[in-house]
């Protein structure tokens, strides 16, 4: 593990405007999120990679401007994302204006490169689901994953349906809230 | 291919690398400072800022067009008033080429200039048909449906489910055994008018064929087969009082409707002059006795822009109202204090009454529908 690596989010913005390396860390530990984060929110794949590829962009122009702050740096970046995300259907259509202006090259997308990037989403949600207390996360795999029924869970468990029904529902609270933060 | 992700990022360490050799353009304290001492000596510095920034503009500008651009639109739909960044469906009207409401698949409706709008049970959706599409889709009934000569409305009812009120069911509808299951009439254009469908030759297979018409119509028939929410223009608002729920006995009579100032007086302040502004329409409207037999009282329609309606949304939530989305719609209600609309009766005392506001998104032929009966 390199250096940067372990350095926090505000450490990494703030090298990032002497060096291209932390930049490229923060981007390697929120891709997967703020991929999801659009993946739920647009048709396809493809949107969804072309507002994510929009927010880092717009995120490394605002890099400079960067002052660490009480919010979380992960904040800024899903506040830069909601905006992006925003402006596309204000208008419409996904802008291009912060890759424009770094003369970034576009990015094609074949299948498999789709395949990667659905995959990644999809593991962001997973991750997601992990930071649960387990027996909820158990309780959600089972019920919405595996699409068993409350009393057969119960059965397995040696609890009652409601005690199943409660983990459940708290499961899903707690991750609409991580959601509603920017979370996976 | 590479893996997009990492091309992503060595695109972005390339950006970051190209900005950190031109930070003297961007915007950050240093700049500021920099720019402030260039004050005093205007010539060569500032005219080297300047120089730069046209040369930034004129890379941004060498470099337009190059993304893939691609159309956001909401691919979910919803219920109530539409996010304000939305786009709305265009063009603003339309006409109507099919309509019909299947058990399954909801209500459907189908327009001459392609657009294909479902209500389901979160709100109406959209895909767009070609040409073609439209006329595959129409003559898909036609060609199996004998059209109403009388105009009457004919559909199947379900005895077990949809028991006839008290009077039985309202003289304009018939029921026929020869339609496919659907709960409310089907309507289609033939030649330069729209016919109510009396009968069908093959139910069943019409009601296959229509409930996923996505499994049989051609690629040729598909301008855009993406789902995205419809996005209306207008709102219809429909306003008036009725008892509460469950407050009319069975065998009550037909209760009093309560006259559209009287509403308005009811209504927060804003929201008041809001909808006196417009035009309302008064039109028969049904309300339940605790027996669910439907008694017609009179409500009130007006038609108002999204954003009018969205201030009258905002007026109401200012007065504290709860907006209540349920059953496919947007709607706000509160009781009327101490009053009643209906006439008192000593002996049961008086009917609870409530002032119920909807809002319903208006379709491109200009219907207006209860989405929230079906």
């Amino acid at each position: 593990m390199s250096n940067a690596e372990q350095r926090s989010d505000a450490a990494l913005l703030l090298g990032a405007r002497t060096s291209s390396e932390p930049f490229g860390v923060f981007y390697e530990r929120h891709f997967p999120s703020v991929l999801a984060f659009f993946r739920r929110r647009v048709a396809g794949p493809e949107e969804a990679f072309d507002l994510t590829a929009e927010t880092f962009a717009a995120a490394l122009a605002s890099v400079p401007r960067f002052e660490p702050g009480p919010e979380p740096p992960r904040a800024w970046l899903f506040a830069i994302a909601r905006h992006k995300f925003s402006e596309a259907l204000r208008n419409s259509r996904i802008q291009d204006d912060a890759r424009r202006a770094l003369a970034m090259q576009p990015i094609q997308l074949d299948d498999e490169a789709i395949d990667i990037l659905e995959t990644t989403a999809r593991a962001a949600a997973v991750e997601l689901l992990e930071t649960l207390a387990p027996e909820q996360r158990d309780a959600i795999n089972a019920h919405h994953l595996e699409d068993r029924g409350y009393a057969e869970i119960a059965a397995e468990l040696r609890c009652s349906e409601s005690v199943i029904r409660k983990r459940v529902s708290r499961g899903l609270a707690a991750l609409q809230t991580q959601l509603r933060n920017g979370g996976a | 291919m590479s893996n997009p992700v990492s091309h992503l990022k060595r695109e972005l360490l390339a950006a970051a690398e190209r900005q950190q050799e031109h930070t003297v353009l961007a915007p950050n304290g240093r700049r500021r400072r920099w720019l402030e001492r260039s004050r005093a000596v205007p010539g060569r510095r500032r005219r080297l800022v300047v120089m730069l920034a046209a040369l930034a503009l004129a890379t941004a500008a060498a470099t337009a067009g190059w993304a893939i651009v691609r159309e956001v639109v909401l691919d979910k739909s919803f219920i109530g008033l539409p996010p304000v960044e939305a786009t709305p469906s265009a063009p603003e009207s339309g006409e109507l080429v099919i309509q019909y409401w299947a058990n399954i698949q909801g209500r459907i409706w189908v327009y001459a200039d392609g657009r294909l709008i479902t209500l389901r049970n979160n709100g109406f959706l959209e895909q767009r048909l070609t040409p073609e599409g439209v006329e595959l889709l129409r003559s898909e009934i036609v060609s199996t449906a004998v059209l109403a000569p009388d105009n009457r409305l004919y559909g199947y009812l379900h005895s077990a489910t949809m028991p006839p009120p008290r009077g039985g069911w309202p003289s304009y509808f018939h029921a026929s055994e020869h339609m496919p299951p659907f709960h409310a009439p089907m309507q289609v254009r033939n030649g330069d008018r729209l016919f109510y469908v009396e009968h069908v030759s093959n139910p069943e297979r019409l009601a296959e064929r229509l409930a996923d018409a996505a499994s049989w119509l051609p690629a040729s028939a598909w301008k855009d087969r993406q789902i995205r929410a419809y996005v209306a223009s207008r709102y219809t608002i429909s306003y008036f009082a009725q008892p509460k729920e469950g407050a009319l006995p069975a065998g009550a009579q037909r209760p009093q409707s309560l006259k559209r100032s009287r509403i308005l007086a009811l209504l927060p302040a804003a929201a008041a002059d809001l909808l006196r502004a417009h035009d309302a329409v008064p039109e028969q409207w049904y309300t339940d006795t605790a027996d669910h037999t439907p008694l017609p009282i009179t409500r009130y329609v007006s038609d108002l822009t999204t954003e009018e309606a969205r201030a009258l949304a905002q007026a109401l939530d200012d007065a504290g109202l709860k907006p209540q989305k349920s059953a496919n719609e947007l709607g706000y209600s509160f009781e009327i204090p101490g009053t009643s609309v209906d006439r008192p009766s000593p002996e049961k005392g008086r009917v609870q009454s409530e002032v119920i506001i909807g809002f319903e998104p208006t379709l491109p032929d200009g219907e207006h529908i209860c989405s929230g009966c079906g």
